[in-house]
């Protein structure tokens, strides 16, 4: 067996697991606004079950109903109702063997009022709002925190009763008992602050009162931050040291399980991390943890590979593999590790998608989270396995990106006959160069998975090739998917643009043209632009990164945004925004500002990066043919990851 | 009438370094951008720490200050809390013209404040023509800022909004600054050292005679010997062109400082390269 530490069975508490694999909570929006698990939420659960999590720790679930809402469509287990669906969602993960724990919470201050309507303040250690999205906000008084810890262990009681293995009890990421537990947050002179012991006193008693309500064989997780990494910003902040100390007073208190992750809201980046944050970056901390317990720890950390899984179980790191968006992006990913086929998985690119869109619907509900590569997440009762109905049918698809790619591994499992043709020596298309500034090669890994199956699938590929309306019509395919992506927009009013300075991103990374040591001005300050200011800098460049909006990365997820402009900051490009490009000229830029003033900046050579625009001239000239489907930049330029590969799965599997 | 003539020793009822601290007829431009907070966090000293990830400044000139000759003076400062206390804490100043000299001296020594002065008055200088207003900040030759302003009646971002609350024509209002004093001595075996750091908090009350809000452009670059390009402008959050008078009230000493921590955060602002090591023209 290729990875043997993986399939080993494990223990928490008096449970074993069947295996080394975790999959941790994540808010995904699949139940519904009475806390129910709903069927979709149940099948979404079982589809990891099967595809071989040992143990499932379900999304935040509620155990207050008056101010303790974190999400519009969570789980509940504030009151007794629920308590049937949840035995539902316990009978059907333990039919593939797998354990479930219900993860116990309250957002305290990290919440919104809406979701809280019969509250006017949310409540928190400290009378502070919360720094990322603020609203009014009380310190708890001593009788609610009673009464709270009441609320987590009559929980806790309704998920045994329903059959479920174990909770979680969920102290990180800024919640509400990381409200307590930090120093950063927690300035209380009551017996809940001040001191480590006052500021651990709240998770000990609902430890406590759990282990009163169900028992104390009952298994308890307790997840913590290894670090805010606020010490570099702030005098007082909730440090590894001190999360040693409440991870051994947890042992002390009989928790089962520690599972251990990093950050608070503050520092959002570390909790759920973007492309850039490279795998088992903070497993070190969850190690150092591991050294002074002698109970069973778990730990996230961009796990993606099944080796570094192995590796980190190998050297006695972590006792489980706790994953979160990894299992969203393939459901089987234990079931594929387990069996030494790393090539099938299909790994999460650290995108954020799915976190941009349960934040989208976070207070309203209405739709779910989606996985910008996994186009079934949170869909699994709408679409199973396409049917192998294909018989052998020509499909053409024009253009290898991920549309392309997508479409084209959906039409071989269905058994159609596929042939792919793509103008460029490489496959990815924008995706691709995605994957080459410094930290993002993760960006790639959908090309890789693709790459493999359709090697399987036995999917004829053909690269440097520009097909033609007429060579399509020759070949008399069944049904032809127009994947041919988008070229970077050159504006020609722009004196210059055509000048032998002026390069695009995709010559700068795909290294067409190399820079060092020269003054750079990179136009643009969208992802691409930023991205390729950082790669450009990081090769001993002076560079200046451009941009006509007020604000760097005026379009995008805030996170991306934040990491790409971080690093700006930290590689010390030089950023302008709310200047415009006027002219390109051989030394230089001249750029107007919002007062209409003009500025030149010398500059030996000038990276455009202002958008991309559709290539789809095939559209017209196959018009009148059937079913001819077109798919992501083809469509319009400038979509994204999420918009190519979901519509070109859909026209595949409805085809 | 017998001119006035300076005398090295004075009567002692009036040796004291106490002017009125009123800065009157200030004109200029003020700026507030967003920049990184991590950027930001790395320019702090100790106990200080970072409030917000934004950036003021003001390019102005002082025309009637109390206390000298008209100077005027170019500011960046970073938005920083003290335990339960807010303010902003200027990371450099610099002064040209000539109540310059004047004005730099009891700013350092009896505010701590880390100013230095420029070679030519025109070295901080701002043109407003109709709606728009350009300033700039030089210093070595090198331009260390450039801000333009649209005075449009607003900002490039409405949040900017609770950077200036209460500046408007006719209102008076008030601020919060902390200021760093480190203060030297030679130590044990001669060698100067930095053997305290003071740490001040300071009301202003601002007089406003205009406050024209307006959409700014910032550029900071950096000198060999000013590092206002330290801070990058991630967006141009907005600004005004002000007349207004501005007093200083005086100085509370909020505590010390560990110099060990927070001398190296201090001395660039204070002093320039070559007055810190020296041997680079050996």
């Amino acid at each position: 067996m290729k990875y043997e530490k993986i399939a080993e069975t494990g223990s928490i508490g008096n449970l074993t697991i069947k295996n080394r694999l975790v999959m941790t909570a994540m808010g995904v929006g699949v139940g519904s606004p009475n806390g129910q698990a709903t069927d979709a939420f149940i099948r979404f659960y079982a589809e990891r079950a099967k595809g071989g999590a040992g143990l499932i720790i379900t999304e935040i679930t509620r155990v207050n109903n008056l101010h303790g809402a974190g999400e519009y469509d969570q789980l509940s287990l504030a009151t007794d109702d629920t308590v049937p669906s949840f035995r539902k969602l316990a009978d059907v993960v333990h039919e593939y063997d797998t354990k479930i724990f219900v993860q116990l919470h309250h957002p305290g201050r990290e919440s919104h009022l809406v979701l809280n309507p019969d509250t006017r303040q949310l409540v928190s250690s400290m009378p502070v709002p919360s720094f990322v999205a603020p609203e009014p906000t009380r310190a708890l008084t001593v009788e609610e925190i009673r009464g709270l810890v009441k609320d987590f262990g009559e929980a806790a009681g309704r998920a045994k009763e329903a059959g479920i293995d174990g909770v979680e009890i969920h102290a990180a990421h800024g919640y509400l008992i990381h409200q307590f537990l930090s120093p950063f947050d927690n300035h209380r002179e009551d017996e809940y602050g001040g001191s480590a012991e006052n500021r651990r006193r709240f998770l000990m008693e609902i430890i406590a009162e759990v282990q009163r309500v169900c028992g104390k064989e009952y298994p308890i997780s307790v997840r913590l931050s290894s670090s805010e990494f606020l010490d570099g910003i702030y005098r007082e902040s909730l440090t590894l040291k001190e999360t040693i100390e409440d991870a051994k007073a947890c042992e002390k208190a009989g928790v089962a399980l520690l599972n251990i992750s990093s950050g608070t809201h503050f520092t959002g980046n570390t909790i759920v991390e973007p492309t850039s944050y490279e795998q088992g970056w903070k497993i070190p901390l969850a190690a150092e943890i591991k050294k002074a317990v002698q109970i069973p720890v778990a730990a996230t950390g961009v796990i993606r590979d099944p080796a570094y899984a192995e590796q980190i179980l190998e050297n006695g790191d972590v006792d489980f593999v706790a994953m979160g968006r990894s299992w969203l992006a393939d459901p089987e990913w234990g079931v594929k590790a387990i069996a030494g086929r790393d090539e099938e998985i299909r790994k999460c690119l650290g995108c954020m998608y799915c976190f941009e869109t349960a934040g989208n619907n976070l207070c309203t509900g209405g739709s779910h989270a989606f996985c910008s590569v996994n186009p079934y997440m949170g869909e699994e009762l709408n679409y199973g396995e396409p049917g192998k109905d294909g018989e052998g049918r020509l499909c053409v698809v024009v253009g290898a990106g991920p549309a392309g790619l997508e479409a084209a591994m959906i039409l071989g499992k269905r058994g159609f006959h596929v042939k792919v043709f793509e103008k460029r020596e490489r496959l990815g298309g924008q995706m691709y160069l995605a994957s080459l500034p410094p930290h993002r090669a993760k960006m790639g890994n959908f090309i890789r998975y693709a790459v493999k199956q359709l090697e399987t699938l036995n999917v004829d590929i053909q690269m440097n090739t520009e097909v033609t309306a007429d060579m399509i019509r020759e070949l008399n395919p069944y049904a032809v998917f127009l994947t041919t992506g988008s070229v970077p927009v050159l504006p020609g009013s722009i004196p210059g643009m055509r000048g032998e300075n002026v390069y695009v991103a995709e010559d700068v990374l795909t290294e067409k043209v190399c820079f060092s040591g020269k003054r750079m001005a990179v136009i643009g300050g969208g992802l691409t632009g930023m991205e390729t200011a950082e790669y450009l800098q990081e090769r001993g460049n002076e560079v200046i990164n451009i941009e006509m909006a007020d604000a760097m990365g005026a379009v995008g997820f805030p996170l991306m945004i934040m990491d790409a402009t971080a690093a700006l900051a930290r590689t010390g490009v030089r950023t302008m925004p709310g200047h415009k490009l006027m002219e390109i000229r051989h030394d230089s830029v001249i750029l107007e500002d919002h007062a209409g003033f003009q500025i030149e900046e010398p500059c030996d050579a000038v990276i455009v990066a202002l958008g991309v625009r559709a290539v789809n001239h095939l559209q017209e000239e196959l018009a009148g043919m059937e079913r001819v489907y077109c798919a992501g930049d083809a469509v319009r330029g400038g979509r994204r990851v999420p918009d190519a590969i979901h519509e070109a799965f859909r026209a595949a599997y409805e085809l | 009438m017998k001119p006035e003539k300076a005398l090295f020793h004075l009567p002692e009822d009036q040796a004291f370094l106490n002017p009125i601290s009123l800065m009157g007829d200030v004109k200029g431009v003020y700026f507030t951008f967003r920049s990184d907070l991590a950027a930001i966090a790395d320019i702090i000293p100790k106990p200080l720490e970072a409030a917000f990830p934004l950036v003021s400044g003001y390019i102005v000139s002082i025309d009637k200050p109390a206390f000298t000759e008209p100077y005027r003076e170019a500011m960046i400062g970073v938005y920083v809390r003290l335990g339960a206390q807010t303010g902003l804490y200027p990371v450099s100043f610099l002064l040209s013209g000539p109540g310059a000299q004047m004005a730099t001296l009891p700013g350092r020594e009896k505010y701590g404040l880390p100013k230095k002065m420029c070679e030519n008055e025109s070295d901080i200088r701002f043109i407003r023509t109709g709606d728009v207003v350009r300033a700039y900040a030089c210093r070595h030759g090198v331009t260390l800022a450039d801000v333009s302003v649209k005075l449009d009646g607003s900002y490039n971002n409405p949040q900017t909004e609770a950077c200036y609350q209460g500046a408007a024509a006719g209102a008076v209002s008030g601020g919060t600054s902390f200021y760093m004093h480190p203060l030297m001595e030679p130590d044990e075996t001669g060698a100067p050292a930095f053997s305290k750091v003071n740490i001040y908090s300071n009301e202003a009350e601002y007089t406003y005679r205009s406050w024209e809000a307006g959409k700014v452009t910032v550029r900071l670059m950096s000198g060999r010997d000013d590092a206002w390009g330290q801070l990058p402008v991630l967006e141009n959050m907005g600004g005004a062109y002000c007349e207004s008078d501005l007093r200083m009230k005086e100085l509370v000493k909020m505590g010390e400082a560990d110099p060990a921590q927070a001398i190296s955060k201090l001395l660039t602002a204070r002093f320039d390269k070559k007055g810190l090591i020296g041997g680079d023209r050996l």
